[in-house]
């Protein structure tokens, strides 16, 4: 006998309900109400036109010495146009130069992006930094809407050597474009990858920095080859959206109750179910696994956008099935969790200002940079040590 | 002194005020409501624009029914009323039930997660490939919660009918998307 999860399915319901783009329908709903009216108006008076005509015609049929008046034919009236939302513009930006400033004292390279205010109300610029030996440099991506494909798919390789993004219609509706930037300043790459314009979609780098998962609407899961442009599609066992360890020796993933770590030959290793998958509070989502396969950094679902419990990430051992108590002071607000080498744990925190601040495995504080607080809060990319 | 002419009376202050204020009220309403609606017309339709579509038709009528309709509250049942009757007209216009070959494609959505991405996928293509009158049920009871009962009034269907095809909808999944049974249907020993 099977019983039926209803707040599973209720939870993944409204989940797939959010993928629904909000429009003004206001003016398209005027409109067409006044149509309605003129089209019911015109019905009416060609009924009544068509009534008095055929009264006439007979009357003139059956009055003596008297010729039927001609008929004319009745108009049709036919549906006007329906009125939809136009299809919305996309930006198609190339990076800027790279700008060069003093920044935080750091070991290592952190590559961040952060989302500022654009030159013109309503755009935005999306700004990719690199963080080494106490210089930052910039470059940025302008003219976006929050809605742009770009700013929902941008995505460093692990080397650090290409951004990649897509550009497209943000409703996935015509064909779009993933485009590889190297990161040293060299000419874009396009290619024809009609990929799925949605967060969480892809691109995902595969270990190799040399290939790209992305969700082709055509092809379907896949990865492509920046070198040769070759899609090969994803066969492997288990979800093809997966976070890879930075040394690229596993990946992992959630189903929506478990959390399922497998190495690099797509052997399940570890799989553990999480508490949030109980639907006691609200579903999580794996954002980062650690390098020995055993941390996942853990982040709420869309579905628990609100509240104090917004943006904020945990570490989950998937070995033991709980929470990892995380360095640093008790209450925090940790917006990112990411996984270093030799066990370290960078970690976003926020407060008046954007903390960064790099752990030893044992918990020992190695560095911190703090970057002013405001609208725009910086999210790392990656940390190569 | 001779009696002063009567000017025209002007309309009063108060029918000009209710005039505007029922216009802002339906700009509020349609504001307010376009995105719930949409959900639950994204669901029902598997596409944004053809959910666009069904949520303008209903919002038309529901515009026309204004001046009918008294609380806000009434409006969105009125409308959601209407947004489930085009949709059973439309059933009902074709001469067979038929279902998508092709699942929609993925759309926008907040920053979110693999996990979830991928259920979403499995859950959008086995809606596809249910009929419409199936994913009309399945999401009155699961996504708006309504009963049996209230579902068949909705959409002025037996309560029999709203049974056999909830479960006929809830057997297709099990049957096309193996990995969502799985998901769904929980082992009971009995």
């Amino acid at each position: 006998m099977n019983e039926l999860r209803r707040e599973v399915l209720r939870a993944d319901l409204a989940d797939l309900a959010r993928e629904s783009v909000p429009v003004d329908l206001r003016e398209a709903v005027l409109q067409g109400s006044r149509r309605a009216t003129v089209r019911r108006r015109v019905a009416t008076a060609v009924a009544v036109t068509a009534i008095t005509a055929l009264a006439i015609g007979t009357l003139a049929a059956v009055l003596p010495g008297r010729r039927a008046l001609p008929t004319h034919p009745t108009p049709t009236v036919t549906a006007s146009p329906k009125v939809t939302a136009s299809p919305l513009g996309y930006a198609d930006p190339t990076l800027s130069a790279w700008t060069e400033k003093t920044g935080p004292s750091f070991p290592g390279t952190l590559y961040l992006a952060w989302l500022n205010p654009g030159q013109t109300t309503g755009t935005y610029r999306l700004d990719f930094s690199v963080l080494a030996n106490g210089r930052l440099r910039t470059a940025s991506l302008g003219d976006l809407s929050t809605d742009d494909c770009v700013n929902r798919s941008y995505a460093l390789s692990p080397d650090g050597r290409y951004l990649a993004w897509i550009v497209g219609d943000p409703r996935g509706r015509v064909g779009q474009t993933l485009v590889v930037q190297p990161t040293d300043g060299g000419p874009a790459t396009r290619y024809p990858a009609h990929a799925a314009c949605s967060s969480g979609y892809g691109p995902y780098w595969q270990p190799d920095s040399r290939s790209v998962f992305v969700y082709d609407n055509e092809r379907g899961p896949g990865t492509l080859n920046i070198t040769t442009g070759a899609f090969t599609p994803y066969v492997a066992y288990g979800s093809p959206f997966s976070v890879w360890s930075a040394n690229g020796a596993y990946r992992a993933y959630s189903d929506g109750l478990e959390i399922v770590v497998l190495d690099r030959n797509g052997q399940v290793v570890r799989q553990h179910a999480h508490p949030a998958g109980t639907g006691c509070c609200g579903g999580f989502s794996v954002r980062g696994v650690s390098n020995d396969g055993r941390l996942v950094g853990v982040g709420p679902s869309p579905s628990e956008t609100s509240g104090s419990n917004w943006g904020f990430m945990t570490v989950f051992d998937v070995a033991t099935g709980k929470d990892v108590k995380l360095p640093g002071p008790r209450i925090q607000a940790v917006e990112q969790v990411v996984f270093g080498p030799n066990g370290r744990l960078l970690l976003v925190t926020m407060g008046p200002n954007t903390t960064l601040t790099l752990y030893s495995a044992a918990g020992n504080q190695i560095a911190a940079a703090v970057f002013p607080g405001g609208p725009a809060v910086p999210g790392v990319l990656a940390y190569l040590p | 002194m001779g009696e002063q002419p009567l000017a025209a009376p002007a309309p009063p202050p108060s029918l000009w005020r209710e005039r505007a204020t029922t216009a802002e009220d339906f700009d509020a309403f349609v504001r307010a409501r376009t995105p719930a609606l949409l959900r639950s017309a994204y669901l029902l339709t598997g596409d944004q624009y053809l959910a666009q579509d069904l949520v303008q038709s209903a919002l038309i009528r529901t515009h026309r029914a204004w001046r009918r309709l008294e609380t806000q509250a009434h409006a969105e049942a009125y409308t959601r009323r209407a947004m489930y009757h085009v949709q059973v007209a439309l059933w009902r216009r074709r001469p067979k039930e038929s279902t998508m070959d092709t699942p929609p494609e993925p759309r926008y959505h907040a920053p979110d997660e693999a996990g979830a991405v991928l259920n979403r996928v499995l859950l959008r293509n086995a809606l596809a490939k249910l009929t419409s009158r199936q994913r009309a049920v399945l999401v009155l009871r699961f996504f708006e919660d309504l009963s049996e009962t209230e579902t068949a009034q909705l959409l002025g269907v037996q309560v029999g009918t709203v049974k056999s095809q909830t479960s006929k909808a809830l057997a297709r999944l099990r049957v096309v998307s193996p990995e969502l049974a799985q998901r769904y249907f929980a082992e009971v020993t009995r």
